[in-house]
């Protein structure tokens, strides 16, 4: 063995030396004849003829050295380079064909590496867990992981197996004001303990503590490490100093190293302050835990199970549901939400490969097809059926390899464009790049690949029967054989064709309908600017209200804007939800869930919402007057039929309010769906309290919104600075138009539509050239048959026909098995289809109108070919 | 007139060679020289293989290879027996006589 490596390695010093040998003899046996009295000339010719094929020498030498195995792939890659470059067309096709495909699969596996299977970048990743519900409907289950904070204090006091903490993975913005100025910075809030059950302490400094981690506590802060080194020039001494973040003095106590991450972007985290009221009584936390040493995943899950039901019972249900809790490793908990998209767009993926796949082994057997004399003299010679297939395997090899590399190059551009909305619009938080994980999976796949587009046709082909194989004979067993395979091929493309296409139709219907959705008013001169009121100079209803006052007024000043107004949520997005209770008319007493909106009086002209009935607020409705409601038109159909509304009062927050209006829908961000009309209530700013601000600024940005004919360009500078002259440490966050915020709340689907999309586009065309080239190849071989049938008088119309209709024929079994596979995968797609049902006619009928379209179009060009044959050319073959 | 030269026998060549080298190092060409003459040309060595035997032999480990100056001064690689060939000669030349031996009893028995 050894002798073997050493002989590779010494392998060019191995060839030279042989050739100077054989050198050396022809030249000493020439001297000798011409010694002899011959000619030189004719002494050099008899060098040659004696010494026989120097090749085939050659190749005995080396065998007789131990090289044969290495020389017969080598001889045999040479020889497929040769018959690959031979034939251009096949291997460009072929080449191109799989790049496509192995790059979309290398971009988007990236991805679901990120997503699914890279190990989170902390130590022992594999004993991190979530504590996720299951709930249980009538119909369905849904799992999701936010936690009350009831579940927080039940698990953390009586768990034994677990070292848990508890964090919210929702990142606000929130206002720091260091010497380098006013920045607005993301703020994860986490619990004591939740840096050392991920395990990463701080790199300097120390976490909370427990007793820190309380109602009340006090302010303290741990920095990211980008932030220590913008906004503090990486100075060490910044822990234990002040800084001042949401208007009020935090102490720092940390800097953690550089490359942390969680799973939302954070430049600094604050105590969390768990607690069973407020945000606690809802589902806002994420519970994290670290299995205890020794603790194994069913022990750890059998102590969640025994907690579960006395957790649950607290909560009220609606009939018929039921809820558990249970572990789930934190990768799987954090990936909940976009595990199925991701898992689609990867079967996707799949899909296009396979028939990538399936296109390439129907060139290789039309090839076959014309190289079947070729390898039946082959083999005639003795050439081994070992040896054929491995001959044929190695062609297959280069394609993949080659195709593999320029599909990396590929993946690699097509990454570059996916990055960027992965991680904004599908929050992927671990780094997405060509590494070795993902390098490994793409070889794979071009390997996979080359053996299933490879290995049937091989073999296929080395059945070849010499006789009829070495004889030109149309009809032979071997196309019979082959013409089966092809027609196993042609409805595999179709079927795997329909799956694709008509889930990018549901996906596309589903965008455009999201699209054209009443806005339900007027965004077109409306621009809005956030800010974070996190802030514990604005926790009184007086400090806002004045706050709100004096920048309304200073903003009605900047020329050019009509009106200016503040609310707490803004259309697109998701609102506060509230619980309401009716107080009078048939229905006293009982209420729902609603959204809920703060505002001042001109945000309805600023968005030109149609006001249907009764008055919008006014500046005289303040704190100390009647505490007043205006409601929408969905609210009036859901709560208030058969009622009369103006008038009519109901509950919020513990305040019986009186109902003066009722405006008309606008879309906003729902659970579940992206946009639609909800239930929803608008208070004045005026009439809330200080604590409701405070709760409510935890988890919404206010915004300010202007309607003005000037661009927002023009407006940014001048909102900019009337906010810094009414209170420099309150710097907007971002500025938007209402078309941006409408395509921010699509971005998700549109993007899942993007790629489907753009999956199905190449799949449509893979398939088109597909069975394009299966029927035309089968047209081709079938040439002398037809010539034969022309010549005996068969006319030619029936001709044409005869060839078309097998190829439309399998496209219809195709379509019919696709049909089928399709209903399943719809399923799938419930969840991200929206306003279209899964069994879609207009999503089916489109898919298997393009595939029928192809089909026919790939069987009728190649069978007028037939009408052009010249029954004598044909028969003299 | 010289006897009409005959293939070398099957399996005999690797011994011809040993042979041939046993009586000095020798490079390839030399091999071919010297098996014609002490056969007095009765044997014609197929030029093709001689070389497959060759590697065969060397890479059996019962020859060695070494490059060195020819007589008209041109680098050549010149083949010697090693203790392993020439104990691969004893026993080959051995069989080959105990062989001949018997054949020629069989052809003088009638």
């Amino acid at each position: 063995m050894f002798r073997k490596f050493r002989a590779l390695l010494q392998r060019k010093q191995f060839e030279s030396e042989m050739e100077l040998e054989f050198r050396h003899h022809r030249e000493a046996f020439v001297e000798d004849q011409v010694s002899r009295g011959i000619p030189r000339q004719e002494a050099e010719q008899q060098a040659i003829s004696q010494f026989g094929s120097a090749l085939q020498m050659k190749d005995e030498c080396r065998d007789a050295r131990g090289l044969y195995w290495f020389d017969a792939i080598l001889r045999d890659l040479r020889y497929a380079t040769r018959q690959l470059s031979r034939n251009r067309v096949f291997a460009a096709t072929a080449i191109v064909t799989l790049a496509l495909c192995i790059g979309a699969n290398t971009a988007i596996y990236s991805v679901v590496d990120a997503v699914l299977f890279r190990p989170l970048p902390y130590p022992e990743p594999n004993r991190l867990a979530l504590l996720s519900t299951l709930r249980r409907g009538r119909a369905a289950e849904f799992e999701e992981t936010g936690q009350r904070g009831s579940t927080w204090l039940a698990i953390r006091q009586a768990s034994r197996a677990l070292d848990p903490a508890v964090f919210t993975d929702i990142g606000s913005g929130v206002n720091l004001v260091s010497s380098s100025g006013a920045h607005n910075v993301k703020q994860q809030r986490v619990s004591a303990g939740f840096f050392r059950v991920l395990g990463v302490p701080p790199l300097m400094g120390r976490e909370f503590t427990e007793s820190e981690d309380l109602p009340r506590g006090p302010a303290l802060a741990i920095l990211s490490n980008s932030l220590w080194r913008s906004a503090f020039n990486a100075d060490p001494a910044v822990v234990g100093q002040e800084i001042t973040l949401r208007g009020e003095p935090f102490t720092v106590i940390g800097v953690m190293p550089a490359g942390f991450q969680t799973s939302v972007p954070a430049d600094l985290w604050t105590p969390l302050r768990p607690t069973t009221t407020g945000e606690g009584s809802g589902e806002n936390y994420a519970i994290v835990a670290r299995l205890k040493s020794g603790v194994s995943w069913a022990q750890a899950n059998a102590e969640i199970a025994s907690f579960s039901p006395g957790i649950v019972a607290a909560w009220k249900w609606p009939p018929g549901q039921s809820a558990s809790l249970h572990l789930v490793s934190m990768q799987d908990g954090l990936a909940i939400d976009l595990r199925k998209s991701i898992l689609i767009l990867w079967s996707a993926v799949a899909i296009v490969l396979l028939i990538g796949c399936v296109n390439i082994a129907g060139l290789l057997l039309a090839r076959s097809g014309s190289r079947s004399k070729e390898i039946a003299t082959r083999m005639a010679l003795g050439s081994g059926r070992g040896a054929i297939i491995r001959q044929l395997l190695s062609e297959s090899l280069i394609i993949a390899s080659a195709g593999g590399l320029a599909g990396t190059a590929l993946g690699y551009v097509a990454l570059q464009g996916l990055k960027i909305y992965a991680q904004e619009t599908f929050g992927v938080w671990q780094v997405l790049a060509l590494d070795p994980r993902v390098l490994a999976a793409t070889a794979v796949s071009a390997i996979m690949a080359s053996l299933i587009f490879g290995l049937y046709p091989a073999f296929a082909a080395s059945r070849v029967d010499l006789r009829s194989g070495l004889s030109t004979s149309g009809r032979n067993s071997t196309i019979t054989h082959r013409s089966w395979s092809r027609r196993f091929l042609i409805v595999v493309e179709v079927a795997l064709g329909v799956v694709l296409l008509v889930s990018a139709g549901l996906l596309i219907r589903t965008l455009s309908g999201l699209t054209n959705l009443r806005p339900g008013f007027d965004g077109d001169h409306a621009v809005a600017a956030t800010l974070s009121l996190q802030d514990a100079r604005y926790s009184s209803a007086p400090a806002v209200t004045r706050l709100f006052d004096a920048s309304l007024d200073r903003i009605g000043k900047i020329p050019g804007v009509e009106s200016a107004a503040i609310c707490l949520t803004l259309p697109y997005q998701r609102a506060l939800n509230e619980g309401f209770s009716r107080l009078d008319g048939p229905h006293a007493g009982s209420g729902g869930t609603i959204n809920l909106t703060y505002i001042t009086p001109h945000y309805f002209d600023v968005f030109r919402i149609p006001v249907s009935r009764g008055r919008t607020f006014a500046s005289s409705d303040r704190a100390e007057t009647q505490q007043v409601v205006i409601v929408n038109e969905s609210f009036v159909r859901k709560y208030m039929n058969g009622q009369e509304v103006l008038g009519s009062h109901i509950k919020t927050e513990g305040i019986a309010r009186e109902i003066v209006g009722i405006v008309g829908d606008v879309q906003v961000r729902v659970q579940g769906w992206p946009n639609a009309a909800f239930p929803g209530i608008y208070v004045p700013a005026t009439q809330v309290s200080g604590g409701f601000f405070q709760v409510v600024h935890t988890w919404f940005s206010p915004s300010w919104v202007v309607r003005s004919s000037l661009p927002m360009g023009q407006l940014t500078g001048p909102l900019q600075s009337a906010m810094a002259a009414i209170d420099p440490q309150l710097p907007f966050a971002g500025f938007h138009t209402m078309n941006d915020l409408h395509e921010d709340s699509l971005a998700s689907q549109r993007l899942e539509t993007t790629l489907l999309g753009t999956l199905a586009a190449l799949a449509l065309m893979l398939s088109a050239l597909g069975i394009y080239g299966l029927i035309a190849s089968s047209v081709a071989e079938r040439t002398r048959e037809f010539g034969i049938r022309l010549a005996l008088g068969s006319p030619v119309p029936r001709a044409v026909r005869e060839i078309a209709m097998p190829g439309v024929l399998l496209a219809g079994i195709g379509l019919l098995i696709g049909c089928a596979l399709t209903r399943a995968a719809a399923k799938l797609l419930k969840s991200m289809i929206w306003g279209v049902e899964p069994g879609d006619p207009l999503s089916f009928a489109a898919a298997i109108a393009a595939l029928l379209l192809v089909a026919l179009l790939a069987s009728v060009l190649p069978s007028l070919r037939v009408a052009k044959i010249n029954p004598a050319e044909t028969l003299r073959e | 007139m010289p006897p009409k030269p005959v293939d070398v026998l099957q399996g005999t060549l690797d011994m011809l060679i040993l042979k041939a080298i046993s009586l000095g190092p020798l490079h390839g060409y030399g091999v071919l020289l010297r098996i014609a003459q002490i056969s007095n040309s009765a044997f014609q060595i197929p030029q093709g293989s001689l070389y497959p035997a060759l590697y065969r032999l060397e890479h059996k480990g019962w020859i060695e290879a070494e490059w060195g100056e020819s007589d008209n001064n041109r680098r050549a690689k010149y083949y010697s027996l090693t203790a392993a060939g020439r104990k691969q000669l004893r026993t080959e030349t051995a069989e080959w006589s105990r062989l001949s031996d018997a054949i020629a009893a069989v052809l003088k028995a009638v």
